[in-house]
């Protein structure tokens, strides 16, 4: 038996013990079950309660008295321990992240099983327990993840209709995955892409439909095992703009940030695809001025490019008109 | 085994007393406390530590002794019992799988079995696979501003170069990210915080400070719903490559017709212009604003200065 420290013990003492003085008759095996005991170890805590356990000045009325009878257990204590004791902060937080983060999933039965357990652990924990946390993890597709955690498990190839955010562009690919695998609350599978020639991550909520093949595979050694990393060979830019365009450096991951004398501000930051950027600069000053670091080339295409494409869609032809052309819908 | 007995005794004189004791009282009643005076208040004051971090709520209080006042100890039971939550076994096994499939980073397995233990037992398997299939991080500051949101307790802590003193609310993990959202003293107005923000620790205030409100408001992360003021019904196309990332990172977005091509069309409520084209110009060429017109004219007119301006080095503010 592992050796258990006295506030280990003392802690599941303190759990049970309520728990049989308000079941009395409890059978032995019920309570070995319920609370994930040896039948040692419950045995040598209640020896230990009967021996020891009981109020000054320890008249034979203020002690404790166990009995088991034909594998049933009576106890009775003074009034104390009639309770278990509440909730750490720490075993409150993680049963209420965990069950609320799976019964906010879409599709999940608010009052199904995990719903009312989660109600009811709130309402135990007290006023405000029940708006006090929300997890929402990534709302993957749970068809996708079940056909993909299904093909890590059998070494099968999945061929996926995958969405690259970054990259802005949909694909077609064939996957052999190593792994599912939750990071900040998006759910990734990574794997060996054959149209790419390397090892991928991807996000699962961007999978539109995953297919598994009959191909299978055979993982190499320590396949997956690696650091993840999220950005994938990124070139690295540099925004010269006005002090607005400082949130940037508040909202994503970057390499220098600096506010210049002459009232301009200064970031640098890794982007790994050009959408992204596209992305980012039209919601910067339009002045703002984007710069391969390693190339020295200026990026001013960039943003007009993409401007360019969306006016197209709202009929503005690339004369650059900024007269709004009505729409026909 | 003598360090068992002693806290276990401990814990039931001190729950079981209607006057806080004293050490003397203490060493007096409680067994297995021996030798000097010294042994007995070093023993003493780790025993303390030890059950004050198993979360048993010691209080100390002032108590007249003859001539001079000294510490007394006791356990209220209201901050120690557990109300009954009532679990039927279904359900336990429901919180246990919940909590062995998504875990919060930093906090034990052990914080799983203690706790379901007691609301009533471990009942029910683990996760199938055995491993957890999500993680949550924890900032370093969350749990002490959990504690503080459902004791009410006021939390102070350096955010944006300032110090802020907030009436927490609410907790919420969205897009990868935790936030606090509570009433900000200093602002006297509702702001929510980023967790990885904070610079350092969350120092809490005293227990029952506060009244909470009776809508809890949490985070706003729709960009088009900043601020005040009537919301204007907005319809936005989005096209089918596009569509279930987005409906994946806000799956309480309102669709309101699915175009056979799988194109969604969302309908919003705008109460913040450039907050909509923010999130507009995220999509690219991939969506677009249907209704209202005058949106639509916005939106060009945003995307057109990227055709005409011509980009300086010094950059002055628009």
């Amino acid at each position: 038996m592992p050796r258990v420290t006295a506030t280990e013990q003392l802690q599941r003492i303190l759990a049970v013990l309520p728990w049989i003085v308000q079941h009395p008759g409890v059978s032995v095996d019920e309570l070995v079950e319920r609370f994930g005991l040896t039948r040692d170890e419950l045995l040598t805590d209640l020896d230990f309660v009967f021996v020891n356990l009981g109020l000054h000045p320890f008249t034979p009325d203020m002690l404790t008295d166990v009995t088991i009878e034909d594998e049933r257990v009576y106890v009775h204590l003074g009034d104390y321990f009639q309770r278990p004791l509440r909730l750490t902060h720490a075993e409150a937080l993680t049963l209420l992240a965990g069950g609320r983060a799976l019964s906010a999933r879409p599709g999940t039965d608010p009052d199904g099983t995990l719903g009312r357990a989660v109600a009811k652990l709130a309402a135990a924990l007290g006023d405000g327990a029940e708006t006090a946390v929300e997890v929402a993890l990534g709302a993957a597709d749970p068809e996708v993840l079940a056909t993909v955690r299904e093909a890590v498990e059998r070494n099968r190839r999945v061929a996926i209709d995958y969405y690259s955010y970054g990259r802005d562009e949909p694909s077609l690919r064939e996957i052999d995955p190593y792994r599912v695998l939750s990071n900040d609350g998006h759910w990734y599978l990574l794997g060996w892409c054959h149209t790419a020639h390397g090892e991928r991550l991807f996000r699962i909520d961007r999978i539109q439909a995953a297919t598994s093949l009959a191909a299978t595979f055979d993982p190499p050694e320590g396949a997956g095992d690696g650091e993840l990393d999220l950005s994938a060979s990124p070139r690295t830019v540099e925004l010269l703009g006005p002090r607005s365009i400082r949130w940037v450096s508040d909202t994503y991951p970057c390499d220098e940030s600096e506010d210049l004398d002459d009232g301009t501000t200064r970031i640098v930051l890794p982007v790994t695809a050009t959408p992204w950027l596209e992305r980012l600069l039209l919601r910067l000053d339009p002045g703002t001025v984007a710069t391969d670091l390693a190339t020295g080339e200026r990026l001013d295409t960039v943003a007009s490019d993409a401007a360019v494409r969306i006016l197209g869609r709202y009929g503005v032809g690339p004369g650059g008109s900024t007269t709004p052309v009505p729409s026909t819908r | 085994m003598a360090k068992l007995d002693r806290l276990l005794n401990l814990v039931a004189a001190l729950i079981d007393t209607t006057v806080p004791l004293t050490a003397d009282d203490i060493r007096e009643r409680v067994p297995g406390y021996s030798g000097s005076a010294d042994a007995f208040h070093r023993s003493f004051e780790r025993d303390k530590d030890d059950l004050r971090e198993l979360g048993i709520p010691i209080e100390t209080v002032t108590v007249d002794h003859l001539e001079q006042p000294r510490a007394g100890y006791t356990i209220l039971r209201d901050r120690y019992e557990l109300a009954d939550p009532g679990l039927d076994p279904d359900e336990l096994a429901a919180l246990h799988l919940a909590a062995s499939t998504i875990q919060v980073e930093g906090l034990e397995p052990d914080d799983v079995d203690e706790g379901l233990r007691k609301l009533g037992g471990l009942a029910g398997a683990t996760s199938p696979t055995g491993t957890p299939l999500g993680a949550v991080p924890m900032p370093s500051q969350l749990l002490d501003l959990f504690g503080a949101t459902l004791e009410r307790r006021v939390a102070s802590f350096r955010y944006g170069d300032l110090t802020r003193r907030v009436q927490p609310h609410r907790l919420q993990f969205e897009r990868g990210r935790w936030y606090l959202s509570g009433h900000d003293l200093e602002r006297d107005a509702h702001r929510s915080f980023r967790l990885d923000r904070i610079d350092g620790p969350a120092t809490v205030g005293d227990r029952d400070a506060f009244e909470r409100p009776t809508e809890v408001r949490g985070v706003v992360l729709r960009p088009w719903e900043l601020g005040e003021g009537s919301a204007t019904k907005t319809l936005v196309q989005i096209d089918r490559e596009l569509a279930r990332a987005v409906l994946a990172d806000d799956p309480d977005l309102v669709v309101s017709e699915t175009l056979p091509d799988g194109a969604v069309v969302i309908e919003l409520a705008v109460r913040n212009v450039s907050g909509l084209l923010s999130f507009m110009v995220t999509m690219l060429d991939r969506a677009e604003i249907l209704s209202p017109e005058a949106f639509r004219s916005d939106l060009i007119d945003w995307v057109s200065r990227f055709l005409t301006a011509t980009p300086s080095s010094n950059g002055n503010d628009a």
